[in-house]
C-alpha cells in the first residue's frame, strides 16, 4: 500500500508539471498586456514598459516560467499582480469559500442520488423510476448557469424565500451562511445528481443479480437489508470512480457559479484574474485544482481497497 | 452491464418518502428564516446601511494610481476634492471656498479652514502643496498629465494657497474636481506608505471612512462623524451609517439583486434590465445625458479611408437613432460632435448627418470608389452589445456600397493596435470629461495622447490652443463649437451616441442627485421605509 501511495504520488509531479507548462503557454497566448490593464486604457507606452519590467513580463516567456518553477518548487507561487498579496495568501483566504461549495454540493447530489438511484434500480418500469429518469434527463441536460438564474428569479425575485447571491461566512452567522449557500449548492450539484443516480442504479442493478445476493434473499434476509447492505456496498465501487472524477468537474462549476452568486470563492478569484491577465494568481489555482483533483483521485483509489477486500495494491 | 428487468417493491419507498419530507422541511424552515432583506427604515434621516452594486471591482484607493472609475465612485465619498462639480455641471466649492485668477498664469484658492481629516489634522494650504507635489513629482501617475500645466504650487499662508502655471490652461479648474484635486492627509500618507492603495485609514475628511476591503467581495466604508459639511437645515452629514460596496460583474445578477433589495443602488444597468425597471414601483429609475461619447475612429493616414468624402459618405451611411432606440434600447442620445448635451459648450444647432444612402453613395463617387469600398473595423470580445452594434453599422452602410469586416479583439489587443495606428476603423468610446478640453483636444488635436486617427487640421488645433489659453467662456464656446462643426465635416470619427447616467435605486433610497459625471455622492443621501 505504502509504496502504491509513493508511486502515485511521485506520478503527480509529471503531470503537474504539464498542467502548469500548457496553462503558462495558455494564459499568454491570449493577447493583452496586464501591465496596461493595471495602468489604465490610455497609459502611455514608457509607463507600460516600465511596469512590465518592474513585474518581470518583459523577460522571454521560457525564463518567466522557469522563474516561476523554481519559486513554486520553494514553496513560493509568487506576487498577485492585481491583489497586491502573496498568491498563497490570496488562494487560502478564498479556499474555505470553495471547499463548503464544493463539499456540500457534492454530498447534495449524493444526498439525493444514491436513494433516486436504488429506487430506480429496485422499481424498474415504475412511474418512480420514470419521473427519477425525468429528473436526470432534466438535471444533465440543463447547464448550470442557467439552472443558477432560473433559481435566482424563482426563489429569489418571485418567492423571496432565498437572497439572491452574497456570503456571510459560517462562524459570522451560520443561519445566514446556510441561506446563502442553499441556491448555489442546488445549482451547482444538481448536474452531478444524475451522473451518480445513473451510475447506481446501473451498480445496483448489476450488484443485485448477483449469486450473494440470491444467496442472502433465499436466506430470508428482507430486501431493504439486501438493498441497503449487500447489494450497495458494492455497487458503490464504480460511484466513487465517478465521485472522484467529479471533484473536477465541481471545482470548474464553481467557477461560473461563485461568480453568479456573489461568493468570494477561488472561482471568483480565478474568473478575476483571467481578465485582468493576472498570470501568477491563474497559475497557482491551476496547480492547485490538479493536485487536489489528483489527491482526490489517489484517495478513492484508497478506498477501494477499503471497500472491496479483493483489491490490494501492492501485489497487483 | 447487465439489464435483468426485474421490479420489486421494496422498503426503499418509505425512505424515499422520509427523505422527500426531511428535504422540504429542511427548506421549508431554512427559507422561513431567510426572507427579503428589508432596508433598514427609521423616522429620522440618521443611520441606515445600504449595499451599492458596481460593475466592477475597485483597482486601488489611492488618487495617484487610479484610472478606475469604480475607484472614483468609493473614493469620492472617502475624498474631498479642491472644487466639486454640481448636478448642472458647474464648478462649485469643496474645501476651496472661492478661487481667482490673478493672471492667466496665477490662479488662487481660498481655503476652509474648518476642515480636518479623519485623523485629526487640519486640513490647510500645506496639505494642499503636499497633494499637489505628490502628483508632480510622479510622472507615471496617470494625474500627472491632468495637471502637468502646474509649474508649482505655494501655500501663501494656511488658507491661500497659489498655482503657478507654465501657461494659461483654463481645463484645470475641471481637473481638480476629480482625483488630481483629492486632498488626504499628510500624516496619513507618509504614515500608510504603499498600504494607502488598500487600507486608506483616516487618510480622507470626506463623509465616510474607509472601513475594510476584501478584494473580490466588499468594500465598507462608515459614517465619518466630523464631516464639515452640513445640510439646508444645518443638520451634520452624512446621514448614513454606513455603505458596502459589492463588485457585481453579471448584468442580470446586477438587476435580480437590486429588485429584492439585496442592494439598494446599482451604478448600472443592462439596457434589456430598464424597460422592467422602469416598471417596478418598488425601485427608481432616471437617465440623463452624461458626458460621455461612442462611436469609431477611422484612421485617416489609411486608404481607403484617408479620403475625406470616403468618411463622409460613412457618416451618412450610419443610422444613429435606429442604433440608439434598437441595439441601446433607448439608453443614449444620438450624437454628431464629441461634446455631449451635459456639457456648457454644448450646441445642437449642427447636426451635418442623417441616414442618407442617396448623399452617401454620391460622396463615395466624389471620392472616386463609386463602386463602393471594404475596410475593417475591430471591436472589443466579450461585449454582445457592441458585436450588436457592429453587425447593425455594416448592415445599415452595406446598402450605400459600403462593406465593413467586423473583426474581433479583446480590449486590450484593440488599445494596442489603435494606439500603433495599426488598424483601419475601430469602435471604441471615450467616457467623458466635466470640462470639453477633456473631450476634444487629445483626441482631435494634432498628435492628442489618443487621436489615433491621426487626424490633423490646422485650425482645429489652432481653436483648441485658444479656448484654452482664455478663462472667458464664452470666446471658449464659440471655439469648441467651430472646432466641433470642422471635425464633423473632416469625419475622423463617427459619432453614435452619448451615454447617459442613471440612477437604479430602491425607492427606500432618498436625496440621490444624479450628476453628469455619473458619480455616486451619498453624503445628503438616506434611507426612509
Amino acid at each position: 500500500m505504502l509504496r502504491y501511495m509513493l508511486r502515485r504520488i511521485l506520478f503527480m509531479i509529471p503531470v503537474a508539471l504539464l498542467v502548469s507548462f500548457l496553462t503558462f503557454m495558455m494564459i499568454h497566448l491570449i493577447p493583452g498586456d496586464p501591465a496596461r490593464i493595471l495602468l489604465g486604457e490610455y497609459a502611455t507606452p514608457q509607463t507600460v514598459a516600465a511596469l512590465d519590467q518592474q513585474l518581470g513580463l518583459n523577460k522571454p516567456l521560457p525564463i518567466q516560467f522557469g522563474l516561476w518553477l523554481w519559486q513554486a518548487a520553494h514553496g513560493n507561487l509568487g506576487q498577485s499582480i492585481q491583489l497586491d498579496q502573496p498568491v498563497s495568501q490570496a488562494i487560502l483566504q478564498r479556499l474555505p469559500v470553495t471547499a463548503e461549495l464544493g463539499i456540500c454540493a457534492l454530498i447534495y447530489s449524493l444526498l439525493l442520488a444514491v436513494p433516486l438511484g436504488i429506487y430506480s434500480a429496485t422499481h424498474r418500469n415504475s412511474v418512480g423510476e420514470w419521473l427519477a429518469n425525468v429528473f436526470s434527463l432534466f438535471s444533465t441536460a440543463i447547464p448550470n448557469f442557467v439552472l443558477g438564474l432560473a433559481l435566482i428569479f424563482f426563489f429569489a425575485v418571485d418567492l423571496r424565500v432565498f437572497p439572491p447571491g452574497g456570503y456571510v461566512p459560517l462562524n459570522q452567522d451560520t443561519l445566514a451562511n446556510l441561506q446563502d449557500l442553499i441556491l448555489p449548492m442546488v445549482a451547482l450539484g444538481t448536474g452531478a445528481v444524475a451522473v451518480n443516480m445513473r451510475q447506481i442504479r446501473a451498480s445496483m442493478i448489476e450488484a443485485l443479480g448477483q449469486d450473494y445476493v440470491q444467496t442472502a434473499r433465499a436466506k430470508g434476509v428482507s430486501e431493504r437489508r439486501v438493498a441497503y447492505v449487500h447489494a450497495l456496498k458494492n455497487a458503490m465501487l464504480p460511484v466513487l470512480t465517478i465521485v472522484g472524477l467529479q471533484v473536477g468537474s465541481i471545482l470548474a462549476g464553481a467557477f461560473i457559479i461563485e461568480t453568479i452568486f456573489l461568493w468570494p470563492g477561488i472561482g471568483q478569484l480565478t474568473i478575476m484574474s483571467i481578465l485582468s491577465k493576472d498570470y501568477p494568481v491563474v497559475q497557482g489555482v491551476v496547480l492547485l485544482s490538479a493536485f487536489s483533483y489528483m489527491a482526490a483521485n489517489l484517495l478513492i483509489d484508497l478506498l477501494y481497497a477499503a471497500i472491496d477486500p479483493r483489491i490490494r495494491f501492492d501485489k497487483s | 452491464m447487465m439489464h435483468q428487468f426485474i421490479s420489486r417493491r421494496v422498503h426503499t419507498q418509505k425512505a424515499f418518502i422520509s427523505l422527500v419530507i426531511i428535504s422540504i422541511t429542511l427548506v421549508a424552515a431554512l427559507a422561513a428564516c431567510g426572507g427579503a432583506s428589508p432596508t433598514t427604515s427609521t423616522s429620522s434621516k440618521y443611520g441606515g446601511n445600504i449595499k451599492v452594486g458596481l460593475d466592477a471591482d475597485v483597482t486601488t484607493l489611492d488618487p495617484t494610481l487610479s484610472t478606475s472609475l469604480y475607484d472614483r465612485q468609493v473614493m469620492l465619498n472617502i475624498y474631498d476634492t479642491l472644487v466639486a462639480l454640481n448636478a448642472q455641471n458647474k464648478i462649485v466649492p469643496d474645501l476651496a471656498t472661492s478661487w481667482v485668477y490673478n493672471t492667466p498664469t496665477q490662479l488662487v484658492f481660498t481655503l476652509r479652514t474648518d476642515v480636518k481629516f479623519q485623523d485629526g489634522t487640519p486640513f490647510n494650504a500645506d496639505a494642499v502643496v503636499f497633494n499637489i507635489n505628490r502628483i508632480l513629482s510622479t510622472p507615471t501617475s496617470p494625474r500627472y498629465s491632468e495637471i502637468s500645466s502646474v509649474q508649482s504650487v505655494v501655500a501663501t499662508d494656511s488658507s491661500h494657497v497659489q498655482f503657478t502655471l507654465k501657461v494659461p490652461f483654463s481645463p484645470l479648474l475641471a481637473a481638480l474636481t476629480d482625483r488630481a484635486g483629492m486632498m488626504l492627509s499628510p500624516t496619513a500618507v507618509k504614515k500608510l506608505g504603499s498600504s494607502l492603495a488598500n487600507d486608506p485609514v483616516d487618510a480622507g475628511s470626506g463623509p465616510f471612512m474607509f472601513k475594510d476591503w476584501v478584494k473580490g467581495d466588499h468594500l465598507t466604508v462608515v459614517k465619518n462623524p466630523h464631516y464639515w459639511q452640513k445640510d439646508a437645515q444645518g443638520n451634520a452629514l452624512p446621514y448614513l451609517a454606513s455603505i458596502r460596496y459589492v463588485p457585481i460583474t453579471n448584468g442580470s445578477v446586477m438587476y435580480s439583486n437590486l429588485e429584492t433589495g439585496t442592494i439598494q443602488v446599482a451604478d448600472d444597468l443592462d439596457p434589456t434590465d430598464v424597460p422592467s425597471a422602469k416598471a417596478n414601483s418598488s425601485l427608481v429609475y432616471k437617465q440623463e445625458p452624461g458626458l460621455s461619447f461612442f462611436g469609431f475612429m477611422l484612421n485617416t493616414k489609411v486608404a481607403p479611408l484617408n479620403n475625406v468624402h470616403i468618411r463622409r459618405a460613412i457618416e451618412w451611411g450610419v443610422n444613429r437613432t435606429e442604433i440608439v432606440n434598437t441595439v441601446l434600447k433607448g439608453i443614449g442620445v444620438a450624437a454628431q460632435g464629441p461634446i455631449s448635451p451635459a456639457s456648457w459648450a454644448y450646441s445642437s444647432s449642427f447636426a451635418p448627418y442623417s441616414y442618407n444612402i442617396a448623399n452617401a453613395k454620391s460622396e463615395l463617387a466624389l471620392g472616386g470608389a463609386a463602386k463602393g469600398i471594404t475596410f475593417t473595423m475591430l471591436i472589443a470580445s466579450g461585449s454582445p452589445l457592441n458585436a450588436e452594434e457592429a453587425q447593425f453599422l455594416q448592415s445599415e452602410l452595406q446598402p450605400a456600397g459600403i462593406t465593413v469586416n467586423i473583426k474581433q479583439e479583446t480590449f486590450t489587443a484593440l488599445l494596442t493596435d489603435t494606439s500603433a495606428f495599426n488598424f483601419q476603423a475601430a469602435l471604441i468610446g471615450w467616457s467623458g470629461r466635466p470640462d470639453p478640453d477633456g473631450n476634444i483636444y487629445s483626441w482631435f488635436h494634432t498628435g492628442g495622447g489618443f487621436n489615433n486617427m491621426q487626424y490633423s487640421n490646422p485650425q482645429v488645433d489652432a481653436l483648441l490652443a485658444a479656448a484654452r489659453a482664455t478663462s472667458d467662456q464664452t470666446q471658449r464656446i464659440s471655439d469648441y463649437q467651430q472646432a466641433d462643426q470642422l471635425i464633423l465635416q473632416d469625419a475622423p470619427y463617427v459619432f453614435i451616441n452619448y451615454g447617459v447616467n442613471e440612477q437604479a435605486t430602491t425607492t427606500s433610497i432618498k436625496n440621490f442627485t444624479l450628476l453628469p459625471t455619473g458619480m455616486m455622492e451619498f453624503a445628503s443621501v438616506y434611507v426612509s421605509s
